[in-house]
């Protein structure tokens, strides 16, 4: 059944400053298959958003890529010159960043920025590349007018729309979306979700979709993997995640969606550690309520429970 | 609180405080207030001990190259040229500084009164009247009332500079206080029941102190450069000061008979007090925004 | 609408100032000990004019009111002006300050016009190559050579460029604008040319390092946007990254800075004409000063004043152009 597109090979990133390095990413191995979106999961400061910039190689310094492989379909983007890079971006993986506010350019029209990419990558004329343009606002609800205004005029959840509207411009094969709903109100976040599942549904491209939203990753992504410390610690279908999760953390994580019936909000105890120095064995064995006394002393790799269901735990064996 | 007291106190928390450490480990800051001080104190010094009388004319011979007895030459009215430097340093620093003073005080009330304690109908005053005289150019009006005043001393040059400087000043502190009331310790102060004059000496200007010594070394270095504008005009003090020594070499021609000893020898020193003063100016800048050392790389 | 708000907000501050720098040139110029009128006769006697003097006196003292109380002196000074009226002269009487600064002006806006609009250019364009790219040797190197050049004053690297290049190697003339030999035709404009090299060179070497600085640190700053890192995302081209992304946005607060330091680049080169002798308006200001004529010192401030005050409201009108963020809001 898999048939991967993405496969990421203990990938690590840090960064440099005067008290050492922070090994914010710190060995992540995770496989993405061709048409599924993998939610990637985890409390702010886990590393979720440098391991999407070491995937698309948009760390700045004084991060790094301090090892590992990134393979996209046979290839190792980490050995790409810049241009040959340059020719994969977007017109084969997309990105949706995070706090998109920001990431359009102010003084540019939207209409603009959204055929510079189809120009640049030299698929579309300008005449072709604006009627396309026009075609991909209407495709995620936004009406014509907005070709013509400048990111200011729109709202949050317009410009985030813009973006999703732009990454579907050459039909990429692979979308990453980092937190692509904060900052959003809970209609649009809604709206936003499910322009990113129609991408799937409608070009066939498989997305990463980042989020410390539970609930957003029980709405639309078909396998969930949680990220704690710089590290993948559990990965596995979406509906076995979340009947029967297996590590204590990711236990934690759901019980901390917020829900009606419940009355009290349960969060999780504890500070998160900091990627200078991380903890030695399992790094959340000081959080862990079940945590033994080898859990201090050894770190657990990555095990299978079966059915395409790992996790890094020592309480399953 | 005795007054006393109070200012221990504050000398202690201002130690205290992570800016002082991390200017001690600033290289720039640290070369910088050293070069500075070294010319502050030479030049003190040697103005002291120094045999010849620059306000006496005439009893040297003139227009002579350097020699060891006068390592810098004699000028055409039979002056030293070394110890006029010294003297005319020594003033020209005196004139930064007292203008830097003047002004940073000028600046930082101004600044706090419109950014934090003044509301808004006072902001929208003192900023207003601050962008109306920031664009005016300041050395023309200076220009202007050293003409019509005509005899002046280097105090009342200080403080004429001062009068024109602290439009750009004041604007610079006052975005600086509005930008820092918004964080977070200041919520928490107010929260905590601190009165505003309490919040200003004890969390806004002890945070701030890194903007308002940058600002008073650019203070300093801009001054310099106003006296030694003026000057050149023929408008500078009664005394020496290196403005004046660029007038009397222009106007004796200094620079097509070759006399380099009189016109070169101001520039360096006038360098060295400008780079020491950016040096100064751009260390306390990376301790104030760290994020600029990480970013620009320098 | 925004644009309306925008506009109105500039004019009024436009009005302002250029109405304080005329209460300030009226203000300042009592400073002087004594009646303006006795001050006038006692110049002119000290020069021994005697033919027409207390006509002239007496001329002035009705065009400006000065035998008024000091309001009713303000607004005769104001209709003065209006109808562009600066006083005679105290010194080269009976010519008119307007006369005499009408002569040297264009000398000073050619001088300072050219080289102002290359140094601009040229500092904006090194400082974007600076800031693209921070960290190559040679952007690092060049980086302390403008902070050097940005550093000297002009009117010191003025001085430092005529004695290497008319002292040292003689390839330029040591002063004033143009030779007096020399007249007419396309030898006249070489002529002038060949005097004003060093002027220019002094203001475009000591501000363009200035310029590159800023435009440098600005150029970093965006380079560290949102929307720098999408652009790199979606695989453009560096050469539209460089110009769209990057020094399109950059060029906004280089723009603030331009008209911020109009006033500071005009009083420099007022220097720089002192130190050679060039016959625009520092050099008459020079003269005026060093002969204690008044009118002549009021009239330049104002004219000078006027001129920065106008160039910035210029640049302020036509900066909704470069930022559409002003012309929609």
């Amino acid at each position: 059944m898999s048939n991967p597109i993405l496969e990421v090979k203990d990938l690590r990133v840090y960064y440099k400053s005067i008290w050492g390095d922070y090994r914010v990413v710190d060995g992540v191995d995770l496989t993405v298959n061709k048409g599924e979106i993998l939610g990637l999961a985890g409390e702010s400061g886990c590393g979720k958003s440098t391991l999407v910039e070491g995937i698309l190689r948009l760390v700045e310094p004084p991060g790094f890529i301090a090892g590992g492989k990134v393979i996209f379909k046979g290839i190792d983007l980490l050995s790409l010159s810049e241009e040959e890079l340059r020719k994969i971006r977007w017109r084969q993986i997309a990105y949706i960043p995070q706090g998109s506010m920001n990431s359009l350019n102010p003084v540019i029209k939207v209409k603009d920025q959204m055929i510079d990419v189809m120009i640049d990558h030299g698929i579309l004329d300008k005449e072709e590349a604006e009627k396309r343009a026009l075609e991909l606002l209407e495709a995620v609800g936004l009406p014509s007018e907005t070709a013509d205004m400048y990111p200011h005029q729109l709202s949050g959840g317009m410009r985030q729309r813009v973006i999703i509207a732009m990454a579907m411009s050459l039909n990429p094969e692979l979308v990453v979306a980092d937190e692509p709903t904060t900052a959003l109100d809970i209609v649009m976040q809604k709206t936003v979700l499910l322009t990113i599942a129609k991408l799937r549904d409608d070009y066939g491209s498989s997305v990463i979709l980042v989020s410390h939203d539970m609930a957003a990753h029980a709405e639309i992504a078909d396998r969930i993997a949680i990220m704690y410390a710089g590290k993948i610690i559990e990965v596995g279908d979406v509906h076995d995640i979340f009947k029967e999760p297996a590590h204590p953390y990711t236990r934690m994580l759901i019980d901390s969606i917020p829900r009606l019936e419940k009355k009290i909000l349960r969060g999780i105890p504890g500070l998160a550690p900091s990627p200078l120095r991380w903890p030695s064995g399992c790094r959340f064995h000081s959080r862990c309520p079940l945590a033994k006394k080898r859990c201090r002393y050894e770190e657990p790799s990555l095990k299978s429970l079966g059915a395409g269901h790992l996790v890094a735990c020592h309480l399953w064996g | 609180m005795t007054l006393l007291g109070f200012a221990r106190r504050y000398l202690v928390m201002v130690k205290e405080s992570m800016i002082f450490k991390d200017l001690s480990r600033s290289t720039k800051f640290k070369s910088g207030l050293l070069l500075l001080l070294s010319v502050c104190i030479i030049s003190l010094i040697g103005s002291r001990l120094s045999p010849y009388d620059v306000r006496q004319v005439g009893y040297l011979p003139p227009d002579r190259p350097p020699t060891l007895e006068h390592p810098l030459g004699t000028d055409s009215f039979g002056r030293d040229v070394f110890s006029e430097l010294l003297v005319g340093t020594l003033n020209s620093l005196q004139v930064g500084f007292i203008v830097g003073f003047i002004v940073t005080l000028v600046s930082v009330a101004l600044g706090f009164i419109a950014g934090y304690y003044g509301g808004k109908r006072l902001d929208a005053i003192i900023s207003s009247i601050t962008r109306i005289f920031l664009v005016i150019p300041a050395l023309p009006v200076m220009i202007l009332v050293s003409a019509c005043i005509r005899v002046i001393t280097i105090h009342m040059l200080a403080l004429i500079i001062s009068a024109f400087s602290w439009p750009f000043a004041t604007l610079v502190i006052r975005s600086q206080v509005l930008s820092l009331r918004e964080k977070e310790f200041v919520n928490l102060a107010k929260a905590s029941g601190l009165n505003d004059l309490r919040i200003i000496f004890e969390e806004l200007i002890p945070n701030m102190l890194p903007y308002i010594g940058a600002n008073f070394a650019s203070l300093v270095s801009w001054a310099i450069l106003a006296e030694i504008g003026l000057g050149i005009l023929g408008l500078g003090p009664m005394e020496v000061t290196l403005g004046i020594i660029f007038y009397w070499s222009l106007v004796h021609l200094a620079l097509i008979r070759n006399l380099w000893w009189w016109w070169f020898p101001p520039i360096l020193v006038f360098m060295l007090i400008f780079s020491s003063l950016y040096l100064i100016h751009s260390g306390l800048d990376e301790v104030a925004n760290p994020r600029l050392k990480r970013v620009t790389g320098l | 609408m925004g644009l309306k708000r925008y506009f109105a907000e500039k004019i009024c501050m436009y009005l302002a100032s250029m109405f304080t720098a005329i209460t300030l040139n009226f203000v300042i110029i009592r400073l002087i000990p004594g009646n303006p009128a006795e001050v006038l006769k006692e110049l002119l006697r000290q020069q021994a004019i005697s033919v027409g003097v207390v006509e002239f006196v007496e001329e002035y003292i009705r065009e400006f009111g000065l035998d008024k109380d000091i309001a009713t002196q303000f607004i005769y000074y104001l209709v003065q002006l209006l109808h562009g009226n600066l006083g005679v002269s105290m010194t080269r009487f009976p010519v008119t300050v307007q006369e005499l600064i009408a002569r040297h002006l264009p000398w000073s806006i050619g001088l300072l016009g050219v080289s102002c609009i290359i140094s601009f250019a040229l500092g904006t364009l090194l400082g974007a190559f600076l800031g693209w790219s921070r960290n190559s040797r040679i952007a690092q190197g060049l980086y302390y050579l403008a902070l050097y050049l940005s550093l000297t004053p002009y009117y010191l690297l003025a001085l430092i460029l005529v004695y290497l290049f008319v002292f040292l190697i003689p390839l330029f003339p040591f002063s004033g604008g143009y030779s007096i030999s020399v007249s007419g035709g396309l030898n006249y404009i070489l002529d002038i040319l060949w005097h004003s090299t060093l002027p220019a060179l002094s203001v475009v070497l000591s501000s363009a390092g200035g310029w590159a600085l800023s435009m440098r640190a600005f150029m970093v700053n965006v380079l560290g946007e949102d929307f720098l890192r999408l652009a790199k995302a979606k695989g453009l081209k560096p050469a539209r990254i460089f110009r769209l992304y990057a020094l399109r946005n950059a060029i906004l607060p280089q723009t603030t800075g331009l008209a911020l330091s109009i006033g500071n680049i005009v009083a420099g080169s007022l220097l720089v004409e002192v130190i050679f002798a060039y016959p625009g308006m520092g050099w008459l200001l020079f003269q005026a000063i060093s002969c204690l004529d008044y009118t002549m010192i009021q009239g330049i401030f104002l004219i000078t004043v006027t001129a920065v005050l106008t160039s910035i409201f210029i640049i302020e009108l036509l900066y909704p152009l470069i930022d559409p963020r002003i012309r929609y809001s």
